[in-house]
């Protein structure tokens, strides 16, 4: 037995730089090379100034990646309050809406950035797929009592989790995402993991709350850049992840309404925007000479409603002529589930407009200023007042895909 | 002096292609009298549409090549179109080598090469004759939506009559369509 004395992990070397890198840039690489292991014994691992330490990174990392990876210094519209009927309105930035808690994190984030530091550390070539497993069963198991565990958690996963889970991995990782559904939200149509509407509610309820409207715009701007990856599969499986993304957003959606919380619908609709653009794009990419472009003037006017709604369903069938016609249409049912969510905000509309003003309460007062300002698709300069175009096209868009109702003349 | 040795060698690629493609049109019914004889209201305008009832209830009609199939118990039009062709191409192929065998072997490798060109050319004409299809399909959907509208535009004016009946005494009823397809129905109720 060697009498040499047993030299200290160094933490602050290793583990402290791998955390403060990832979450300030979302990588990790240069630090992890011929990066040794965490000792398998965890006694007198750390020191109190290595805890101490790693507790400001966990809060300040995570706090950076909030402002500057998801746009916290963006001004957002928010509705400040535990309930949405006792709310008031304010338009800020991240910081000006934090509450005490969002910060605060258990010991289980620790053990978190164990395993995804055992996890990321190459290992013969090859990353170590036990250490995802220990880390999604220690995000499974864990109570996040804490809010600050989700952000951190929300952080630290990376994509590339997903291509390394199969079998009994994978159904772990997809009850995972149904139990945290920010991480569902940044991984759902890749993982086809439906939320729990419980998590959702317990979420959009929490010390989080106001520091959704930028945590969400940032996991719909991920699945942007996703989208070209849908358009590379084949049909079917194109079909199966609109059908997914549709899920998520009715299911995110539903829950808003549940909460009143509607400052959380901005991003959303900006995600439906994003959508029928991509159409127009993408269909004037394929064949640029035959492109029925989505008019936005037509004779000089601005485009109704409805020619919007049957420009987008033209436009699906044009992305989609080359495929047998029962195939168009089930692509076109997939893009109406998707696209219909507007319908459901529309139904959130009419309620509260059939609210009198005078019983209005501010998340109310919120859903009828969101419509009455920047939605169009037509009008760059939205018409103040103007009703929700994008929503009453895309519910033409699935009522046109799907009905022929009959007439008398 | 050597000789070379030729062979030719033949055989027949066979495949039957089939292709098929399918629209569905939901048909959202408005109850006018209640559901199961808005039912049986729409079932006798398909009849006297033309259109034949089968044994698992539903009714079936031909539009322009295009199998229509009314399900009222689905709510919805399913329009099909299928096709089967059976193709036969013959293949030849020559091999040459110093001696029988080898001249065998040759031919053979020649002849499997051929052959899979042709498979390749028979996936083109499956990919056609769906392409086919899919035209047809998309080519007879106004005049499906007008046989649909059609029937509709019957049940609604038998079960507008109905109703009318009920709610007092018809005096006086009239019906006409205009030059270009405009439905009318009068309907005078006296108390």
């Amino acid at each position: 037995m060697s009498d040499a004395p047993i030299q200290p992990f160094p933490i602050r070397d290793r583990l402290t730089p791998f955390l403060t890198r990832t979450l300030l840039t979302g990588t990790a690489d240069a630090v992890l090379k011929k990066a040794p292991a965490l000792p398998r014994s965890r006694a007198n691992l750390y020191a109190p100034e290595d805890l101490s330490e790693l507790g400001t990174v966990f809060s300040q990392g995570v706090l950076h990646a909030m402002v500057h990876r998801a746009r916290g210094w963006e001004r957002r519209p928010v509705l400040i309050g535990s309930r949405a009927s006792a709310s008031r309105m304010t338009t800020g930035r991240l910081w000006d809406v934090a509450t005490g808690d969002c910060l605060r994190f258990s010991d289980g984030a620790l053990e978190l950035a164990e395993h995804v530091y055992t996890a990321c550390r190459p290992q013969r070539e090859k990353p170590d797929t036990q250490a995802y497993t220990r880390a999604v069963a220690a995000l499974s198991e864990g109570t996040w009592t804490y809010p600050g565990d989700q952000l951190l958690a929300y952080w630290l996963v990376d994509p590339a989790w997903m291509h390394l889970t199969t079998g009994k991995r994978l159904d772990q990782l997809r009850r995972l995402l149904r139990r945290q559904p920010m991480l569902g939200l940044r991984l759902g149509p890749w993982v086809q993991a439906p939320p729990d509407p419980a998590a959702l509610d317990a979420l959009i309820n929490g010390p989080t709350r106001t520091w959704l409207p930028w945590w969400i715009a940032h996991a719909l701007r991920l699945w942007r850049t996703w989208e070209e990856r849908i358009w590379r599969r084949d049909l079917q499986l194109h079909i199966d992840r609109r059908q997914t993304q549709a899920a998520w957003f009715g299911a995110w959606l539903d829950a808003i309404e549940r909460s009143g919380f509607h400052d959380l619908l901005p991003p959303f609709m900006d995600h439906l925007r994003f959508m029928l653009g991509s159409l127009e794009a993408l269909a004037a990419g394929i064949d640029p000479s035959d492109s029925a472009s989505m008019h936005r003037e037509h004779n000089g006017r601005t485009a109704t409603p409805d020619e919007l709604a049957e420009a987008a369903i033209d436009r699906v069938r044009h992305v989609f002529r080359r495929e047998r016609e029962s195939d168009r249409m089930r692509a076109r049912e997939a893009w109406a589930e998707v696209l219909s969510c507007g319908a459901r905000i529309q139904a959130s509309l009419q309620t509260v407009r059939a609210i009198h003003p005078i019983d209005r309460d501010p998340n109310h007062e919120f859903l009828v200023e969101l419509f009455g300002s920047d939605l169009g698709l037509c009008d760059p300069k939205p018409r103040r007042g103007e009703t929700g175009v994008v929503v009453t096209a895309v519910r033409r868009l699935d009522e046109a895909g799907r009905t022929i109702g009959g007439r008398l003349g | 002096m050597s000789r070379a040795y030729w062979v030719k060698l033949s055989t027949s690629v066979s495949d039957t292609i089939q292709a098929d493609d399918c629209a569905t049109h939901k048909i959202d019914l408005e109850a006018v009298v209640p559901a199961a004889e808005m039912g049986e209201i729409v079932g006798a305008a398909l009849e006297g549409a033309g259109w034949e009832r089968q044994d698992d209830g539903s009714f079936r009609k031909q539009v322009r090549d295009v199998t229509l199939v009314w399900d009222l118990t689905a709510s919805e039009v399913r329009a099909g179109v299928e096709a089967s062709q059976s193709l036969t191409q013959d293949v030849h192929a020559q091999g040459r080598g110093y001696d029988e065998k080898q001249a065998q072997s040759d031919a053979q490798k020649r002849l499997e090469l051929e052959a899979k060109r042709v498979q390749d050319a028979l996936a083109g004409e499956q990919e056609r004759l769906q392409q086919q299809l899919t035209q047809k399909l998309s080519d007879s959907e106004e005049a499906r939506v007008r046989e649909i509208n059609e029937v509709l535009q019957r049940a609604y004016a038998e079960a507008v009559k109905r109703k009318a009946r009920r709610m007092g005494n018809v005096t006086n009823v009239q019906e006409s369509t205009s030059d270009d397809g405009e439905y009318q129905l009068t309907i005078t109720i006296s108390e």
